[in-house]
């Protein structure tokens, strides 16, 4: 369902990896639409999705020549992009997995996910190099580094659940 | 000397060396292309060939292609005309052109002017009209005489330089009679301030322009008396048959690196230059008071205006210099024109949406935090002015530009949809005010529409006195908003949740 949102020239496949796990692969370029971009800038996606998917998002490198390596920018040192919180992720797939979807209705969820919030990241890399930002807006919500992350989104999640 | 220094990105421009710009000779300024400026008494004489708005307005290249050849005409017939009665061209803009004929208000310096413009207008209808068929809306002129700061800035070689600019009441408001108004000049006709009356033995009007209906049968007998020469309208006929006869025609379209424009091999009236750009047309406001207040005080402030000016051309080649493959449209007045592509490499697929918009305020605050401008002090040297400013592109629409060469001089003159869009916009603005036609204001960022107000009755929008941090915090709000569209990725019926990455 990844490979469908790619534009061409793009790929798709699997291996087997030394631990014994499968791993499918995709590349491809997307085309921004994040926040109103209607500019037709594209990026070079590459993906790698695990077996335990709906616990670990799908590892992402998005290639363009505007992409800030750094890590204030939610840039790993490997080159993948931080653009959701692993545990958000979790709770949010499965939480989606008890509203009893169709498995294509699952699917279609978090590749929407997946893809959008990289779409989003993507965008605020294209506006920074644009408006030739030095570091990101604290207007940019984002997620602290590590255990603080976790901690971050286990506060909120109890915060609204309480509103609620 | 010329030097190279390497700025960014990956661009280079020359360095030239502080101009001498001071008072120089007028024939100097005017053909030998020294930069300078002089005041001057004479007449000013701008003639306007009024195409339809499918013509000005060109779509396509062919459109674009068959209008430049108008004005290549056009441009020659005029000077063909001048030369007899010692007219000189100083700008030539398009549709419009400026002539000048120095010296005292006399009848016979009068009776000269008006017989150069009726040759004049008798062979743009003789020969321009049929070609134009129903694209044809008519030719007009007016004239004013008084004096004038005639200013040149720039290199010669410079095709977008070899225009003069004029500034003064003279030069002034012949041009706003004849370009804008209700009661603008009439088609087939040359307006002249109404006291010249007694020259031509007419009794004067009490309005401030009077009339010459150069092609009306009721003024025949003026016409006749004071104007035709059988002779000399033989002589000129020839003399058109034979530029029509050794003219080329426009053959191809070239898509020149801006570079080339600068460089007369790479770029010809044959070959006229095309290019995807916004045309961003800016009026000084402000600045004809300044002007007519000099000239009420004498030699000292007409000097400081004259430099004050200067700077401000400088200004705008800086613009042009630091907005990289943008080219600059000879001044038309205090109206200068950047054509701004949508980024370095002129690629429309990343389109950078709001390069015109951040030059644009560059453009309006003297480039104000720019290193250059505070070192020149522009913010604060021109605070009592401010920038009209005019802007469009169209979503297929090209400019196509091209150097009529005449007298040695090559005169700078861009065509189509953008040029003509963003005239308009600008003529509709006050200053501190960007108009954007509608067609490109959709295509910016929701939150920087937000910036924007759609003026009644037109088809552009307008904002006030932006700023590049308001520009940038309007962006950076844009996007701000962690929710994405479902239906971006086909996600119907259910809600995604938000994008917020984490820090590594």
């Amino acid at each position: 369902m990844l490979f469908g949102h790619l534009k061409g020239p793009k790929g798709i496949g699997s291996r087997i990896e030394k631990s014994g796990q499968s791993v499918y692969w995709t590349f491809g370029s997307l085309v921004l639409r994040a926040h109103g971009e209607n500019s037709g800038q594209s990026v070079g996606l590459n993906l790698i999705v695990r077996e335990n998917w709906a616990s670990e998002p799908p590892e992402c490198r998005v290639m363009a020549d505007f992409i800030r390596p750094e890590g204030d920018w939610h840039y790993r040192i490997d080159g993948t992009l931080c653009y959701v919180l692993q545990r958000e992720w979790a709770y949010g797939i499965d939480k989606f997995s008890r509203t009893d979807p169709s498995p294509e209705e699952f699917l279609r969820f978090a590749t929407g996910w997946c893809l959008s919030a990289i779409d989003s990241l993507a965008v605020r890399h294209l506006i920074g190099h644009r408006l030739n930002l030095e570091t990101w807006p604290t207007e940019w919500l984002d997620y602290a580094h590590g255990i603080k992350g976790d901690e971050q989104f286990e506060t909120e999640l109890t915060l609204s659940k309480r509103r609620r | 000397m010329n030097t190279k220094i390497p700025t960014p990105p990956g661009e280079a421009y020359d360095v030239r060396p502080p101009n001498r710009f001071a008072r120089a000779a007028l024939s100097d300024i005017i053909s030998k292309g020294n930069v300078g400026y002089q005041e001057a008494i004479g007449s000013h004489i701008y003639c306007e060939l009024r195409p339809t708005n499918e013509l000005q307005f060109a779509e396509d290249d062919k459109t674009a292609l068959a209008y430049l050849q108008i004005l290549n005409d056009l441009t020659h017939y005029g000077l063909l005309a001048a030369a007899p009665f010692n007219l000189v061209l100083l700008e030539a803009q398009g549709n419009v052109l400026h002539f000048f004929k120095e010296g005292p208000l006399t009848a016979a310096h009068v009776t000269e002017a008006l017989r150069f413009d009726f040759i004049f207008t008798n062979v743009v209808y003789e020969k321009l009209k049929p070609r134009m068929g129903d694209k044809w809306n008519g030719f007009a002129s007016c004239m004013a005489h008084g004096g004038a700061i005639i200013v040149r800035h720039g290199a010669f070689s410079n095709p977008s330089s070899s225009s003069t600019v004029s500034l003064g009441p003279a030069a002034n408001e012949p041009a706003k009679q004849l370009l804008s108004g209700i009661a603008r000049t009439p088609a087939g006709c040359i307006d002249v301030p109404s006291e010249w009356a007694s020259f031509l033995s007419k009794p004067k009007p009490l309005t401030q322009w009077l009339t010459i209906p150069l092609k009306d049968r009721d003024w025949m007998s003026f016409v006749q008396l004071h104007l035709e020469d059988a002779n000399l309208r033989g002589t000129f006929r020839n003399l058109i048959d034979r530029y029509q006869s050794e003219r080329a025609g426009f053959t191809r379209l070239n898509t020149l690196s801006s570079q080339q424009l600068h460089h007369p091999e790479g770029f010809s009236v044959n070959a006229p230059y095309r290019l995807r750009a916004f045309s961003i047309k800016a009026d000084l406001d402000g600045f004809s008071p300044i002007v007519k207040e000099a000239f009420a005080k004498g030699r000292d402030a007409i000097d400081r205006v004259a430099v004050g000016f200067g700077e401000i051309l400088e200004f705008v080649e800086y613009l042009e210099r630091t907005v990289s493959g943008s080219i600059k449209l000879p001044f038309a007045g205090d109206c200068g024109t950047l054509l701004v592509p949508p980024d370095a490499t002129g690629d429309f697929n990343t389109l950078k949406t709001t390069r015109w918009l951040e030059t644009a305020i560059r453009w309006q605050t003297f480039a104000a935090g720019d290193s250059d401008s505070q070192k020149r002090n522009w913010s604060s040297i021109f605070k009592n002015v401010s920038w009209a400013i005019g802007a469009a592109c169209g979503e297929t629409t090209t400019c196509l530009l091209a150097p009529i060469e005449a007298e040695n001089r090559r005169f700078l003159i861009g065509v189509g949809w953008p040029v003509a869009t963003s005239l308009e916009g600008q003529n509709m603005g006050k200053g501190g005010e960007i108009l954007v036609h509608s067609d490109d204001f959709q295509q910016l960022p929701d939150n920087v529409k937000k910036l924007f107000t759609k003026v009644t009755g037109s088809e552009f929008w307008k904002a006030c006195n932006l700023s590049n941090d308001k520009l940038r915090r309007a962006i950076v709000e844009g996007a701000t908003s962690c929710t994405p569209k479902s239906l971006v990725y086909g996600v119907a019926g259910a809600q995604l949740p938000r994008s917020r990455p984490h820090l590594t």
